[in-house]
C-alpha cells in the first residue's frame, strides 16, 4: 500500500457525514413522524445513540485487525470461500442502495422541478458526476466531501428562518405523550434515515496513523448527524402541525417553498441544487465501495473498470421499479436488509475473531 | 489540443438549454388574483391576469364553471390562446358560499402542484367573489393589483396578520387552533373594496362571523400579531363640540397578551392583556399626572369590555382563532379530547385581565 491510499481522521469524519445525508434528509422527518407523531425526534434521538453503539462494534473490529479492510476480516474469520461469498452479498447490497437512491432522486427531482424530462435523463446526469469522482482514490473522494461539507451550513442557516418566522413550538408538546411503544417503532425509520455509518467500517480501514485517536474523531461524524437530524425534524415540527406534516412528503422542501423574500421567491429551488451535491456525494461512496469489493471478488487491483461495469448495470435495474407504490416497496425491503448488513452481520464478526482469539490462545497454551 | 477541449466544451453547452420543462413567458398568462365561487353543485373560477404592458390599463380574465376547482381551469385554459400558468398567485379570493363548506376541498390543488407559491394570500368575499372582482373600482391600480395591495395594508394596520397559503394549511389541519381570513367586502359609497374584518372559521369551514375592524385589531393583540402599526380609536366624552373631540386615538407601542389556563376540569381560562400606548389624537388635552390616570382606567375598562365581547363572539361561534385548545393539548392532555373540544370550547370560563400604561402624549400634552 502506498501513502497515497491513507485518510485523516478528519477526512474519515466527512466521509461518514456525507454518505449518511443523502436522499433520506427530504423524507426523514415525515417518514418518521408517522409513526411517532411529534415525539419523532426523540425516535432519533434513540436510533442516534444505537448506532453510536454500533460503532463500538466497528471500533473493535478495525482495532483487531488494524492492517485489514473489512473484508479480509471476514475471510480470516470464516474461510476464503465464505468470505467471498459474503463479500458478494455485500456487493448486491451496495448497488441495491444504489438503486433506491437513484429512484429516490428521480422522484424528488421529477415531482418537484421537472416534471415532463424523462428518468433517463435525470438518472445520467446524477450519474455522470458520481462515475467521474468513484473512478479516483480515496483520497481525492474525501478531498471533495470535506470541500462540499461548508454546504450543510448553509442548509441549517436556511433553515432558522423558521425560528423567526411563525414557530408553534407548542406543536412538540406534551414531550412523550405519544406513548413508548410508537416512539420505538419510530426507531426504526430513523435509524434507516442514519443509513450509511457502515461507511466508518468500510473506509476506516484506510486510516493508517494514530488508528485509535482518528478513529474515534470519526465517530463523532454519526453523533453530527444525529444531531442536525434532530435539528431539521424539531423544525419542521415547529412549522407543520403532525397531521399535515404526514401529507407532505418532503416538508423542508415545503418550508423552503413557502419562504418568501423580496427578490427570490423560491428558495426551494435553490435549496435543491445543493442538496443534490450533498445526495450525490453520498451515492459516490456506495458507488465507490461497490467497485472496491467488486475488484476484490475478480482480485483486480484497481478499480476503474469496475465502476462502469457496476454503473451500467445499477442504471439498468434502476428503470424496474416504475411507479411510486413499487419504489415504496423497494425502499421498505431496503429498510430490512440494511440492518442486517450494517449491524447484525458486523456483530457475528466481532464475536467469532473474539472466539478466534480465545482459541489461538488455548492452542499455544 | 487545448482548442479541441475549448470546442468540446462550447459543443456540450448546446445541450444545457432545457427541452422538456421549458416553460416560456411569452407563453403563459400569468395568473395573479383567483376567484373561487359556488355555481349550484360545480365550482365557478375567475381568474385574472394584470395587464401585459403599460398601455393597457386594466387585465384580462376568464370566468369558468367546472366539477372542481382543476376541471374548471383545464376548460379555462382551452379558452385562452395562452397556457394558463398560477404560479406567481398572490390572492385566492373565496366567496361566502364556498368558504362555509370545507375549503381543504377547493384548495388541494394548490397545495399539490409544485409549481405553485405558498406565500399566496387567501381571503373570503362577502357575497360572490366573481361579482366584486367584477365590480368597476375606482382606483388608478388593475384589479389584480388592488385586491393584493388590499391585504398588505390590512396587514400594515394590523387589521389581519399575515395569511399565507402555507399557514392556512396548518391551522387547517390543526384541531386545536382555527383558521381566521380577512374578509372583503365592496363599500358603495366610495367604489372600493375593504377589508371589513376577520372572517372566523370552525373546523374547515366559514362560520359567518365576521369580525368588526375594532375586534380585528383586539383579536390581532390577542393573537400576539400585530403589524407595524396599532391604532385605536374610542369615543372618551359625551358632550364637547364638535363630536370629533369626543373621541380619543391611540397608538400602541407595545401589546401582547398572555394566555393562561388552569389545570383542571373547568379549564378556566385567564388572558392577560398589556398595553403600553401614546395618545396620538385628543383635542381637550391631558393635562395633568391625574388625568393621565384617569385616562388609563378608562381605557382599561374600555378595553376589557371589548376584549370580552369578542371572546364572547368567537365562543358562540365555536372558533378558536386563539389556539386556546393548541394549549390544553400541549400542557393538560388528560383533558384535551379532539371531538368534544368545540362543545367545551364554547362553554368556557374566560376573565381578561388588562393592563394599561400611557407612556406618552405625543409632542404636546
Amino acid at each position: 500500500m502506498n501513502a497515497k491510499n491513507e485518510i485523516t481522521g478528519w477526512q474519515l469524519f466527512f466521509i461518514i457525514v456525507q454518505t449518511q445525508i443523502g436522499i433520506a434528509i427530504l423524507a426523514m422527518p415525515t417518514d418518521i413522524s408517522k409513526v411517532a407523531k411529534h415525539d419523532a425526534w426523540i425516535s432519533m434521538l434513540l436510533a442516534g445513540l444505537l448506532i453510536q453503539l454500533v460503532l463500538l462494534t466497528y471500533f473493535f473490529l478495525l482495532m483487531k485487525y488494524p492492517e485489514n479492510t473489512y473484508f479480509d476480516m471476514i475471510e480470516k474469520c470464516l474461510g476464503k470461500f465464505i468470505g467471498r461469498t459474503i463479500a458478494v452479498l455485500y456487493l448486491a447490497y451496495f448497488m441495491y442502495v444504489m438503486v433506491i437512491s437513484l429512484n429516490g432522486f428521480e422522484q424528488v427531482i421529477t415531482s418537484w422541478i421537472f416534471e415532463e424530462t424523462p428518468k433517463w435523463v435525470v438518472l445520467l446526469l446524477y450519474i455522470i458526476p458520481a462515475v467521474y469522482l468513484a473512478r479516483e482514490s480515496v483520497v481525492i473522494l474525501a478531498r471533495f466531501k470535506m470541500l462540499i461539507s461548508f454546504l450543510i451550513p448553509v442548509l441549517v442557516f436556511s433553515l432558522f428562518w423558521v425560528y423567526l418566522s411563525n414557530p408553534q413550538y407548542l406543536y412538540l408538546f406534551p414531550i412523550g405523550g405519544t406513548g413508548t411503544d410508537s416512539i420505538i417503532k419510530g426507531v426504526q425509520p430513523a435509524i434507516f434515515a442514519l443509513i450509511g455509518f457502515e461507511a466508518f467500517l468500510f473506509f476506516g480501514s484506510y486510516v493508517k496513523r494514530d488508528k485509535a485517536k482518528n478513529l474515534k474523531i470519526a465517530s463523532f461524524g454519526t453523533l453530527f448527524v444525529t444531531v442536525f437530524y434532530i435539528f431539521v425534524i424539531v423544525t419542521t415540527q415547529i412549522f407543520f402541525y403532525v397531521d399535515e406534516m404526514i401529507i407532505v412528503p418532503y416538508p423542508v422542501l415545503y418550508i423552503m417553498k413557502a419562504l418568501e423574500f423580496t427578490v427570490v421567491q423560491r428558495i426551494d429551488l435553490i435549496f435543491l441544487t445543493i442538496w443534490m451535491m450533498i445526495a450525490c456525494s453520498s451515492f459516490t461512496s456506495y458507488l465507490f465501495l461497490g467497485a472496491n469489493t467488486l475488484g476484490r471478488v475478480f482480485n483486480q487491483e484497481k478499480h476503474t473498470k469496475m465502476v462502469y461495469l457496476i454503473i451500467i448495470i445499477v442504471y439498468g435495474i434502476s428503470f424496474f421499479p416504475e411507479t411510486e407504490t413499487e419504489v415504496a416497496e423497494w425502499t421498505d425491503l431496503l429498510m430490512k436488509i440494511s440492518i442486517l448488513f450494517s449491524i447484525a452481520i458486523p456483530f457475528v464478526i466481532l464475536l467469532i475473531s473474539l472466539f478466534k482469539k480465545k482459541n489461538r490462545k488455548e492452542q499455544s497454551a | 489540443m487545448k482548442i479541441k477541449s475549448l470546442l468540446l466544451v462550447i459543443c456540450s453547452s448546446l445541450l444545457l438549454t432545457g427541452c422538456w420543462d421549458e416553460r416560456l413567458l411569452k407563453d403563459a398568462y400569468l395568473v395573479y388574483t383567483m376567484g373561487m365561487d359556488k355555481e349550484g353543485d360545480e365550482v365557478a373560477i375567475n381568474i385574472y391576469v394584470p395587464p401585459f404592458d403599460q398601455f393597457h390599463t386594466e387585465g384580462s380574465s376568464i370566468y369558468q364553471v367546472g366539477r372542481t376547482i382543476r376541471d374548471a381551469r383545464y376548460i379555462a385554459n382551452s379558452k385562452s390562446a395562452e397556457n394558463i400558468d398560477y404560479s406567481k398567485l398572490q390572492l385566492i379570493m373565496m366567496g361566502e358560499d364556498l368558504a362555509k363548506e370545507d375549503i381543504y376541498f377547493y384548495l388541494d390543488a394548490l397545495y399539490r402542484n409544485p409549481h405553485n407559491n405558498l406565500s399566496a394570500r387567501l381571503a373570503v368575499v362577502e357575497g360572490k367573489a366573481g361579482d366584486l372582482l367584477h365590480k368597476p373600482l375606482a382606483t388608478q391600480k388593475n384589479t389584480t393589483e388592488y385586491f393584493t395591495g388590499l391585504i398588505r395594508s390590512a396587514e400594515f394596520v394590523s387589521l389581519m396578520p399575515k395569511m399565507s397559503l402555507q399557514y392556512a394549511c396548518t391551522l387547517l389541519f390543526d384541531p386545536g387552533q382555527d383558521l381566521y381570513l380577512p374578509y372583503l367586502a365592496f363599500d358603495e359609497q366610495t367604489n372600493r373594496g375593504e377589508v371589513s374584518g376577520i372572517a372566523l372559521f370552525n373546523d374547515k369551514k366559514f362560520t359567518g362571523t365576521v369580525l368588526s375592524q375594532e375586534q380585528a385589531t383586539l383579536f390581532n393583540l390577542i393573537n400576539n400579531k400585530l403589524g407595524n402599526v396599532v391604532r385605536l380609536t374610542r369615543k372618551y366624552k359625551e358632550k364637547e363640540e364638535p363630536e370629533t373631540g369626543n373621541y380619543m386615538t391611540i397608538e400602541t407601542t407595545m401589546g401582547k397578551a398572555k394566555i393562561k389556563i388552569e389545570n383542571n376540569a373547568t379549564l378556566a381560562t385567564t388572558i392577560k392583556i398589556q398595553i403600553k400606548a401614546v395618545v396620538t389624537e385628543y383635542a381637550p388635552l391631558v393635562p395633568d399626572e391625574k388625568a393621565m390616570r384617569e385616562v388609563e382606567e378608562w381605557w382599561t375598562k374600555e378595553i376589557k369590555k371589548d376584549a370580552e365581547e369578542l371572546v364572547g363572539i368567537m365562543q358562540e361561534a365555536k372558533s378558536d382563532g386563539f389556539g386556546i385548545g393548541r394549549k390544553v393539548a400541549a400542557f393538560h392532555p388528560q383533558h384535551w379530547d379532539e371531538k368534544t373540544w368545540k362543545d367545551k370550547y364554547a362553554e368556557l370560563p374566560v376573565i381578561v385581565e388588562v393592563d394599561f400604561k400611557l407612556i406618552g402624549t405625543g409632542l404636546i400634552d
